[in-house]
Formats: C-alpha cells, structure tokens, sequence
C-alpha cells in the first residue's frame, strides 16, 4: 500500500473533475476566493496584528497580557463562566429533553414553545431582565424583599443569565438525541430486570453520552463568545475576555493589544470545536431503525415524572418571567419608581431610533436570502461533487462557528478599514459579517438533507442531459428546499439579534437595534432598553411567522430544524 | 399451569380520533402449560403483539388478569415480573459488548461478575456464538443478533420467554434456520414461551399449540394438524395455508354434497355437518385435489380446464375452472405425477379422507 501515492492519484481525478466541468470550476474558485477574503482574511489580520506589534515578529503583546493580573483574572473568569454554564445549561438542557421526549406530562407543548424563545431574542435579554427582576430597583429583590444593594452584578447573576440563554441550544440538540435512542431498548433493559433509575443509569444516560459531551463543547464556546450578558452583568468586579476585547479597542483605542487578547480568547474556542468535531462528532450509537417502535413510556416513574415536570415548569416560568419583565417594562413610566403605564417608552424609542429600526431591517434582510444560497451550493458542492480542497472549503466555511464574534469584529475591523477595501462604515460591512458568520447554520442543514436524498436522483438527472447547474437549480434545490428556509430564518434570526461582531461595525449611519438596547441598558434607561427589545422580539416573531405562513402553505415541512 | 390469560382486554383511544377508541384485545383467556410453546398468529392488527406486550408488563390491561404459576402479576412493573422478551428489533444495547449484553439480566440481579462470566460462556455456546463475547453488536450480522437477543433472554432463566416477531428481519433461508434453532433450544431449556407471528409457516414450524386471533379475539386455539385440518372458521382455514371454499350440502350425518360446476360429488366429512340452517362450506387444501389428464378418467367424474399452470420445483400449481367455479390445485412432485398446460382439460379427483366444513359466515 502507498498512501502519497494514492492519494496524489485521488487528488489527479479530482481535479480532472473539475476542469471537465467550467461552471463547478467557476463556483469553486469563486468560493474559496470569498471565504479566503471574509472568514480566513480577517483572523489573518487579527493574528498579523497581534504577532507582529511593531514590524518584527514578537510576542510582546502577550507578554503584557500575561503580566497583567486583571487580564489574567479575565481569562479564568471566561473559563469558569463557560465551564459552569455548559454544565448547568446542558443539566437543564437534558431534564428538559427527557420530560418532553419520554412522559407524556400535560404542557408538553408549551415547553417546548417557551424553549424557542430565548433562542430567537437577542442573547443578552436575559441580562436585561435580570437586572429589571433583581437590580437595584428590581421587581423582586426591591419590592418584594426590599433589599437595597442585592449583589445581582457578578457571576451569579450573569450564570443565571447565560443558562437561561444557552439551554435551548443544548435542549434542542438533546431532544434529538433521545428521540434516536429507541424506546425498545429501555423497554429491553427493564423486562431483563433493571430498575427504572438502573435503565437511566446503564442504558440512556450512556447512549446520550456523545450528545451530552457534543452539547457541552458547543455551550462552552457560546457561553465563552457571549459579551452581552457579561458586558451588562460583569462588571468591574467580574471581567470576563470577551468584554476585555471590545473594551481594548473602544475604551483605551489599543487594536493590536484588542488583537492579541482575541487571539487569547480563540484558544479555547477554537480547541473546544476541534474536539467537538473531530473527536465526540464522529461518536453516536443510531439505534432508531426503520420501524417506528412502540414505546410503553413505562421507564419513568411517577416520582420522577412529578420532578421533570417541577423542572421543566421551573424553566419554563423563568423564561415567561424574563419576556412578562420586558414587556412590562416596556410600558412603564420609570421602572423601579412609577409603573404606570405609558407609551413613552415607545415614543422615545420612535424618535431616536426609528433610523435604527429600518437599518437593522435592511440588513437582516439583505443577507439573509445571501446566507441561504451561498449555504446551499456549498453544501451541494461539498456533498455532491469532487474538487480539490473539498475538505478545506466546508472547514473553512463552518470555522466560523467556532469564533467569537468579538474577534471576527476586530478582524473586520483591522481587514476593511484602508483602500481597496475600505468597507467600515458601511451597510456592507455588516451584511458581509452577517452572511460569513451564519452560513455555516445552513451549511450543515444542507449537508444533512443533501445526505438524505438519494444521488441516483440527481444522476438520474444528468442521465438525462442536465447539466450540472440545471441539476441544480431543478432537482437539487427543490429538495433542499426545507433546509434552505429552515436555513434562511436562522439567519435572519441571528442578523436580527447580532451584536458581539456587530458592535464593532456599527458606525453613525448604520446602527442596529441590539447595538441601541445594549448602550440605553447601559445608559440606565432601562424603559427604553425595554421598548426596544419588545419592538425587536415582535419584529422576529412577525418574520417567522410569514415565512411559516407563505412557505409553509407551499411546502409541508417542519421547522423544528431550524434552530438546532 | 405456568401462564394463565383471564379476560385480558386493552383498548386504546383511536390515535385519529380521541373521543372513540380501539378495541386491540377483547377479553382473551388462555392458558400455557409449562415448558409448552404457543404462538398467537393473525394478521397484522389483530391484538396479538399488544397481549404479547401486556404479559411482559408494557401495556396495562384494560381488565383482566395475567397469572404466571398461580401468582397474578397484573400490577407488577416489567422489571419485576419474570419474562424475557426477544424483541422484533432484537433491541441489543450497541453500547454493551455482545458479553455484556447477554449478562444484563445476570448484573441486574446482583449475580457476581464470576459467576455471570460463566454463565454468559455457556450460553454464547449454547447459541452457537462461543469467542465472540468481547465483540460490539454492530459488528455482527443479522443472524448473530438475533442469537444474542435470544441468549440474552434465557440467561435469566425466566418464567415465560416471550418473541415478539423475531424472525421479521431476516432473510428467507436464515428465517427458516433460526426457527429450527429456536425451537430446539426452547425445547432443551424448556422455557414456557409465548411467540408473537403473522407467518403460518413459522406458527406451523414452531408451536405446540396456535392461538389463531382476528380483531382482538380468538378464533381457534389447538395444534398445528388440528389448526390446519380441522379450522374452526372460514377465517382460520384461509389465514392457515391456502384453500378452496365449496357450497356444501348435508346429505347425511357425515358426508356433504358439493357441486362442481354441471356435476356433484359427495364427500366424507369429520364431524356431522349440521342439520340445514346455516350455509356451510367444505373446506378443501390445494393438495387434497388430484388431477388426471381427461381421457383417462371415469365418465362420473367431475371435468375441468388448466387456467394458469405455475410450475414451482417441488410442486406445480393450477388454477382449474370447472363452469363458474375455479379450483386451486397444487401436485407435489408434478415431473412424476404428469405435467399439465394452460388449456389442457383435466378430470378432478377430490378427497377420499374427511374434510372440514366452516360455517359460510
């Protein structure tokens, strides 16, 4: 066996496969020359920055960095912040997925809507309605418990934030998980004798194991990006690097030491990706087979069904609480003072912000359908044909899940800002980060549907004389469709909710809503912060559901996949 | 008596419409005598898998006991009733190794590790998959599953061994050599068994006694010959095997007349037919029937025409129309017995020995 060999000899028929077809070629090229310029170019520049501070390589910056104790403190504070919010996030994340896949316990359907929420709001709401609740003139800890200086600022406060944000994303994973295991398999363990806490132990628990170590890579590098949350609940008593970063640049006009702490903060990021892709992805245990299997929904106890139920309830009013606040909030006169209700609120968000609201409308909806698209033919690409550097194009592509939005932000910033591309400033800038930062979302829902689908229907196709991109556009596109929208509202999600990498991009003409709730949050007008919010999460709600309304009608599909 | 069925009955709400529901099992009684194998055989849909699941502890009757050797288990959660069930799925946990997955059962009940290691050896031998203990399930075949999932449920010895559909994802040849094995091994332990089919064959194959069931009921419950020979219902003889249905006529306390096409003939029946009343119909196996080329019959007997002739091997099938009536007939060793065409005219001779007689409803 001579593996150089081969492969070179794989690599050979690749690209005459390549060159056989010019409109393959063409998008290939294409491809890699966007990536290269939006996702690879940018982090290039972050690490130009940061290695080479004065025209010579040298690690100066992080020595600085290392030297300095209040950065130190920054960085163990972002690994614990992340560490403890991936485990309580995917401990709820997991109760929540079994009540809902494995009893039948009344309001299953509402929990699994309240779920969706915190997914789909800015992620950093949760701050807000945590200082509404229990700040200084919170609801709860002012009124009800009359406690003057309830210390909410600090870990505790922003965990409690960070876990009620980021146990979707771990919920949704895990329900998908359970509902792969089959029930026969818990029904086999109890006949042969196991008790039903024995059947969780030795048979589900560790057939979720992958799940559960993939949900907890993928928390850890949400909660670690997160820099809504602890800008507005960390405070000075508690830096975690993501605010260090923006707060490098913005506060003290330091880029290159902005650079080299982005660097720092991608060190776990990038790490924890690897090991969730190359490492737990590649490890599931499928034991669904074709024939729905017929479950007794006899593994669960009473008692236990009693607990999940407290559980899932809990969550639930959490977040019911969290959205009540805002809303209330919203139409209050001065929180904490006068809760009468007003307008405004509304009135003054009208005023300042009315620009704002158009701006963060124009560019969500300008990079969506650019997201959805380019996600599909690269997924196609990548599924469907053979090229040189296939691997490398979805890699790069997907890269971008596992970096934070600070320093993408920074990246942007440092890579666009001097002729010919002078891009900062402008609307395109944002939709550029937007379209690079979310594509991988319908990369992968591509991919997964592509796998799906028989390739004996596309060849069928080219049997018949299609060429490769009237293939494409007739037979792949429209069974790819539910992954395309599913794809599509994801990103307009996002777009909508942005504000890590947005918060550096946003400039006097293009300003985006979050970018206004997180200053005004700042700002201590708290109302208006509120309005904003409530303006924004209706905005999204409106959007989803005309999509689901148009599309759904056309295409009977669901879309529970589209944010997972 | 080792498992006793008293009035077992389930009914579901209908998963289209809430409001009405399901009746899957109706007041089922029957016992199985211990060591004995019964299969319930019906088609798909007629409660078989669902009483099955009942007696394992999966689905709660809706009433009606469940006794296993004079003890009512009717309340009892699964894991404290003493069955094992051989799943259709075969269920093996793909993060077990094969070893471990027949020791469960053991390591449930505290048995210690040496003595399960023993155990588990012997009944991977037993099952004819000796050395592939420290394997993982998805390294194995088809087949090989299926012994694990078999072994897997004996190991513990249990009460009643139950099968739910076992054979269904196996291909034809292997189908027939596990039913073989299956059997032999049930016998060698002499474990009570309950076996859950929609294939005659297999029922036929493997029980002492079949539990024929349509919608929930039974229909007939006796040994295979008797199942097959002696059908209680027009149901039981046409889901037993294939048959012919003739108008029959009593002409006397055993012997009807039946009519085939312009001519009759009288046959010899089992039991006293019944005075008129009710139609009854004469029930008559495709390899009861014999046919002669038509010159070298009797001038009585009754003449008909090859419509389809399907030559299988080992048997030759004809669909002969006689007048308005078409027959099923299938010759074994047709090379020996004569060849026919599509078209040829044949004579019939039916059965000289007693047939069964259904009512027509």
């Amino acid at each position: 066996m001579r593996p150089r060999g081969r492969r070179r000899a794989a690599w050979r028929a690749d690209w005459r496969a390549l060159t056989a077809e010019p409109v393959v070629a063409t998008a290939v090229v294409l491809l890699f020359a966007l990536l290269g310029l939006f996702i690879v170019y940018p982090l290039a520049r972050v690490f130009w920055v940061g290695f080479v501070p004065d025209g010579a390589v040298s690690l100066r910056l992080f020595r600085e960095a290392a030297g300095n104790w209040f950065i130190r403190r920054a960085f163990a504070n972002s690994l614990l912040m992340a560490g403890l919010t991936a485990v309580l996030g995917v401990a709820c994340g997991y109760l929540f997925a079994y009540a809902v896949t494995r009893t039948d316990m009344p309001g299953r359907r509402l929990f699994e809507v309240m779920a969706i929420l915190p997914i789909i709001s800015p992620p950093f709401i949760g701050a807000l309605s945590i200082i509404l609740l229990l700040g200084q003139n919170g609801l709860i800890t002012h009124h009800l418990l009359g406690l003057r200086d309830f210390p909410i600022y600090g870990l505790p406060g922003l965990l409690l934030a960070q876990v009620l944000t980021f146990f979707p994303v771990a919920y949704l994973t895990l329900r998908g998980v359970l509902e792969s295991i089959s029930p026969t398999l818990e029904d086999a363990a109890m006949d042969l004798g196991a008790s039903r806490w024995a059947v969780f132990r030795r048979i589900t628990l560790p057939l979720s194991g992958p799940g559960l170590a993939s949900a907890l890579l993928v928390l850890f590098i949400e909660s670690l990006a997160d820099f809504g949350n602890p800008l507005i609940l960390g405070g000075s008593g508690f830096p975690v690097l993501s605010v260090q970063v923006y707060l490098q640049v913005t506060g003290m006009f330091d880029l290159a030491g902005g650079a080299a702490l982005a660097v720092i903060l991608l060190v776990p990021s990038v790490t924890a990706f690897f090991v969730q892709r190359y490492w737990v992805g590649r490890k599931r245990y499928v034991t669904v087979t074709g024939k729905p299997a017929r479950s007794s929904l006899k593994a669960v106890s009473p008692f236990a069904r009693w607990c999940l139920f407290a559980v899932a309830s809990g969550l639930t009013l959490a977040i019911a609480a969290f959205y009540a606040v805002i809303v209330v909030g919203a139409f209050s006169r001065t929180w904490g003072v006068d809760h009468s209700p007003t307008l405004r609120n509304f009135g003054y968000v009208m005023g300042v912000g009315l620009g704002t609201i158009g701006d963060t409308l124009l560019i969500a909806v300008g990079s969506t359908p650019v997201a959805g698209l380019l996600g599909m033919v690269i997924a196609f690409l990548v599924v469907r044909r053979r090229f040189p550097g296939r691997r490398t194009l979805e890699l790069v592509s997907i890269l971008n899940f596992a970096v934070p939005g600070t320093v993408l932000g920074i990246g942007y910033i440092l890579a666009f800002n001097q002729p010919p591309l002078l891009l900062t400033g402008t609307a395109l800038i944002l939709i550029a980060n937007f379209v690079f930062r979310y594509v991988p979302v319908s990369i992968q829902s591509g991919t997964a549907v592509l796998h799906q689908i028989d390739p004996a229907i596309e060849e069928a196709a080219a049997n018949l004389g299609a060429t490769t991109a009237v293939t494409f556009r007739r037979i792949t596109l429209p069974l790819i469709v539910p992954a395309f929208f599913s794809g599509l509202t994801f990103s307009f999600v996002r777009a909508m909710t942005a504000i890590s990498a947005a918060i550096f991009l946003v400039s006097a003409d293009w300003n985006l809503m979050t970018v206004q709730i997180l200053s005004q949050t700042e700002a201590g007008r708290l109302g208006a912060a509120a309005a904003f919010s409530v303006i924004l999460v209706g905005l999204i709600l409106v959007a989803i559901a005309l999509i689901r309304l148009s599309l759904g009608r056309i295409f009977r599909y669901s879309y529970q996949a589209s944010f997972s | 008596m080792s498992l006793e069925l008293r009035g077992l009955t389930k009914v579901f709400p209908d998963p289209r419409d809430p409001i009405r529901e399901v009746r899957a099992v109706e007041s089922l009684s029957l016992a199985v005598r211990a060591g004995e194998l019964v299969t319930l055989l019906g088609p798909s849909g007629c409660g078989k898998t669902t009483a099955l699941r009942m007696v394992a502890g999966f689905e709660t009757p809706t009433a009606g006991t469940i006794g296993i050797d004079g003890v009512d288990v009717t309340g009892r959660p699964p894991h404290l009733r003493d069955t094992a069930m051989v799943f259709q799925s075969y269920a093996i946990f793909p993060h077990l190794t094969v070893a471990e997955n027949v020791g469960f059962g053991l390591s449930t009940r505290r048995v210690p590790p040496a003595e399960i290691a023993r155990r588990v050896a012997s009944l991977l031998d037993l099952v004819q998959l000796a050395g592939l203990g420290g394997r993982s399930p998805d390294r194995l075949s088809g087949g090989q599953q299926q012994r694990v999932a078999l072994a897997r449920a004996i190991i513990t010895e249990p009460k009643v061994l139950l099968f739910d559909e076992p054979l269904s994802n196996l291909d034809a040849k292997l189908r027939e050599e596990m039913r073989d094995e299956i059997r032999a091994i049930q016998r060698r332990v002499g474990i009570t068994s309950v076996y859950v089919t929609h294939d005659q064959a297999e029922a036929m194959a493997l029980s002492d006694r079949i539990v024929v069931m349509r919608a929930g009921r039974i229909e007939q419950v006796g040994p295979p010959v008797e199942v097959y020979a002696r059908p209680a219902t027009r149901f039981v003889a046409n889901f037993v095997g294939r048959v012919n249905f003739l108008a029959a006529e009593p002409v006397g306390p055993r012997a009807v007349r039946v009519r085939l096409g312009p001519a009759t003939a009288e046959l010899a029946v089992a039991e006293s037919p019944g005075a008129g009343g009710d139609p009854r119909l004469a029930v008559l196996r495709p390899e009861a029937i014999r046919l002669l080329p038509a010159a070298a019959a009797d001038p009585g007997q009754p003449r008909g025409r090859v419509r389809r002739a399907v030559y299988l091997g080992g048997v030759a099938e004809y669909e002969v129309e006689i007048g308005p009536v078409a027959l099923l007939v299938s010759v074994a060793n047709p090379v020996a017995e004569g060849l026919f065409a599509e078209g040829d005219a044949v004579a019939i001779a039916l059965p000289a020995h007693p047939v069964a007689v259904v009512p027509a409803s």
